[in-house]
């Protein structure tokens, strides 16, 4: 599903360059869910935005569905690609403050330019899903944190993307919260066949994933463990 | 919701719910569009009665050449005003004989029939009354309220005596008042807008009715074949000393005016006045350009994480920028038409303020002229807020999404 060949990045000039990723190799397989951790600052939200074809490593290839996505596309096809095949979950839920959550979940067929053909029953089925059926009309302001996120998990699915990538989407969670979130974002992949790659630092994420891809940061040793 | 259907949310409707994130902002571009709009919509206003009493000046009163016969050269200066208030007068043929010499483009006879004392539509005074030949006539034309020709048994007046009835004139169709001249009974039927020349206090009517009155009536000293002066308009081209000239060659008895100097001088007058809203309406412009600059630059930066979320959602560079283009768009629509709400309240309500205030021979365009030049400038206001916004738009668009959606992590 996800391939990436070699990658390599590197920030900033030429005088002050600074290597966040070296000869990164990862193959993730339809349906697996892998869960990718390291220190802060290792390049954990480096690697997923790579993969996501949010950003351009500095070297390497990316495949995303057996594309190359890294280069050769412009940035509309990449977006259409994100659009199409990504669901991103972020550490904050970034919901439009103005719009419902029925709204929120609509947005990325709104952004995508495309008709709503189902009537919603589809974004409907999703907030069920994430156990906000009564919530629809609520604007995010009146959620609490860890509903939030649901619809931000609603949202990242409501185009049937192929891969879920999510950062840390737990964070600033309680612990409670935050693994019940997890239980709900590992069940709709499994359900729904989707791979998913979730950046994290707690362990117990990270031991019931398929796989952990550890970034032992600054040294930019590379350490995959299966 | 009871419904089973769900909307789905548009850009211009995301963008109109964005801008209610900060009301005060949003207000407040809004109101510097208003500003925007009611100063263009002014200026241009202004600029465009100055003109079109400039044009209407020079083939008016001020017709290139005004041929009267000799013994009238004394009351030159209010011929220039059009009361020509004087009983010397010539025969109609010399019209005819002054349309064929070289160089004239349009004539328009007019007749002076005598100073009418009493009262018109409930205003009382002295009021030279005027006969012209609507087919032919360049002269008050242009002033005319409503843009029909004069008919039989109908008069035009001036500003002054019509003020209390101008706007019965202009948009009721039953509006009706009349005035008996000369032992008969006519309607008045138009307006001319506001000169601050003799017009104002003139009434017209029209000639066919004048020489019937002419023909009945014999103690009147006017006699049906007369007239009083002849309006020329001199073709594009032509110096009008040499067709005053010829005119006075080829007529006998007549003695010709260059009638545009006034026109002239006014228009030097004005000249700097122009300039100046020219380069107050451009510094206006300027400043409302920086003001949505800078106010979008503020909003696409409380948004750039926003922005990177989008993006990561798959939304193209072209759809986030058309989601703040819109919001731009409304706050513009609703600033230009507060606005121009204002500004048309202040113009075409207040008109005759104005004039009283400014004393120049204004001409305000006529009111469909109005609304159109209204949608101009909304669209000019709109215009520039969406090419002001379009710079600090851009300038966050080159954010790589990825460090948007980093920060703060
Ligand atoms: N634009 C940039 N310029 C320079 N350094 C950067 C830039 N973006 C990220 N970095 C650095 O790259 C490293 C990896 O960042 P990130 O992928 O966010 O790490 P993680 O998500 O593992 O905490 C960090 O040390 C960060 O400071
Ligand atoms: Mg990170």
């Amino acid at each position: 599903m996800i391939e990436l060949k070699a990658i390599g990045k590197t920030y900033g000039k030429r005088n002050k360059q600074r290597v966040v990723l070296a000869q990164v190799n990862l193959k993730i397989e339809a349906g697996e869910f892998v869960a990718v951790t390291g220190p802060s600052g290792s390049g954990k939200t480096t690697l997923l935005c790579i993969m996501g074809a949010l950003l351009q490593p500095t070297s390497g290839e990316v495949y995303m569905d057996g594309q190359r996505v890294d280069s050769g596309l412009t940035e509309n096809e990449r977006a259409s690609i994100r659009s199409e095949k990504i669901g991103f979950v972020f550490q904050f839920p970034a919901l439009i403050p103005t719009l419902t959550v029925m709204e929120n979940v609509l947005l990325p067929i709104t952004l995508a330019g495309k008709a709503l053909d189902d009537g919603g029953s589809w974004a409907r089925q999703l907030l069920a899903q994430v156990g906000l059926s009564d919530r629809e009309d609520s604007l995010p302001g009146t959620l609490s944190g860890g509903e939030q996120r649901r619809v931000a998990i609603a949202r990242a699915l409501i185009r049937r993307p192929k891969v879920l990538l999510a950062d840390e989407p737990t964070g600033a969670l309680d612990l409670d919260t935050g693994n019940k979130l997890m239980e709900l974002l590992q069940n709709l992949c499994r359900e729904a066949g989707l791979t998913l790659v979730v950046v994290t630092h707690d362990p117990t994420v990270a031991s019931k994933a398929n796989r952990e891809v550890k970034l032992l940061g600054i040294n930019q040793e590379y350490k995959q463990t299966i | 919701m009871s419904i089973e259907q769900t909307q789905l949310c548009r850009l211009y409707h995301i963008a109109w719910r964005n801008l209610q994130r900060n009301r005060l902002r949003a207000g407040l571009l809004a109101l510097s569009v208003a500003l925007t709009t009611a100063i263009l919509f002014g200026a241009y206003y202004f600029i465009h009665s100055i003109e079109r009493s400039l044009d209407a000046g020079a083939g008016r009163m001020g017709a290139d050449l005004i041929v009267t016969p000799v013994g009238l050269e004394s009351s030159v200066e209010n011929l220039l005003l059009s009361g020509i208030p004087a009983q010397v007068r010539m025969p109609k043929e010399n019209s005819e004989k002054v349309a064929v010499v070289n160089g004239v483009e349009k004539v328009s006879p007019q007749l002076y029939m005598q100073t009418f004392i009493g009262e018109c539509c409930n205003v009382y005074g002295e009021f030279p009354v005027i006969a012209i030949d609507p087919e032919a006539d360049f002269t008050i034309r242009p002033f005319l309220l409503n843009d029909r020709p004069l008919e039989r048994k109908e008069v035009a007046i001036g500003a002054d005596i019509g003020a209390w009835d101008a706007w019965g004139m202009a948009y009721l169709p039953t509006w009706s008042e009349s005035v008996r001249l000369l032992g008969t009974n006519f309607r008045v039927k138009n307006l001319l807008h506001r000169t601050n020349l003799g017009v104002d206090k003139t009434i017209f009517m029209h000639i066919d009715d004048a020489r019937a009155i002419a023909a009945r009536d014999d103690r009147h000293s006017v006699k049906p074949g007369d007239i009083s002066v002849v309006m020329v308009k001199v073709k594009p081209g032509s110096a009008y000393e040499d067709v005053a000239r010829d005119i006075e060659a080829a007529v006998p008895g007549v003695k010709v005016f260059t009638g545009n100097k006034l026109s002239r001088f006014v228009e030097a007058q004005l000249k700097p006045i122009k300039i100046l809203l020219y380069a107050i309406t451009g510094f206006v412009l300027l400043m409302a350009s920086l003001q949505v600059m800078s106010i979008f630059s503020a909003i696409v930066h409380e948004r750039r994480r926003e922005i990177g979320y989008l993006r990561a959602m798959g939304a193209t560079k072209g759809k986030v920028f058309q989601l703040f283009l819109w919001e731009g768009f409304w706050a513009s629509l609703i600033g230009g038409g507060v606005g121009l709400f204002i500004a048309l309240i202040l113009l075409v309500d207040m008109r005759n303020v104005i004039q009283d205030l400014i004393p120049l021979p204004l001409l305000f365009p006529w009111f469909g002229d109005g609304v159109i030049v209204s949608f101009c400038t909304m669209v000019v206001a709109i215009m520039i807020t969406l090419l002001s916004a379009v710079w600090p738009i851009s300038r966050s668009m080159n954010l790589d999404p990825y460090e948007a959606v980093r920060e703060g992590e």
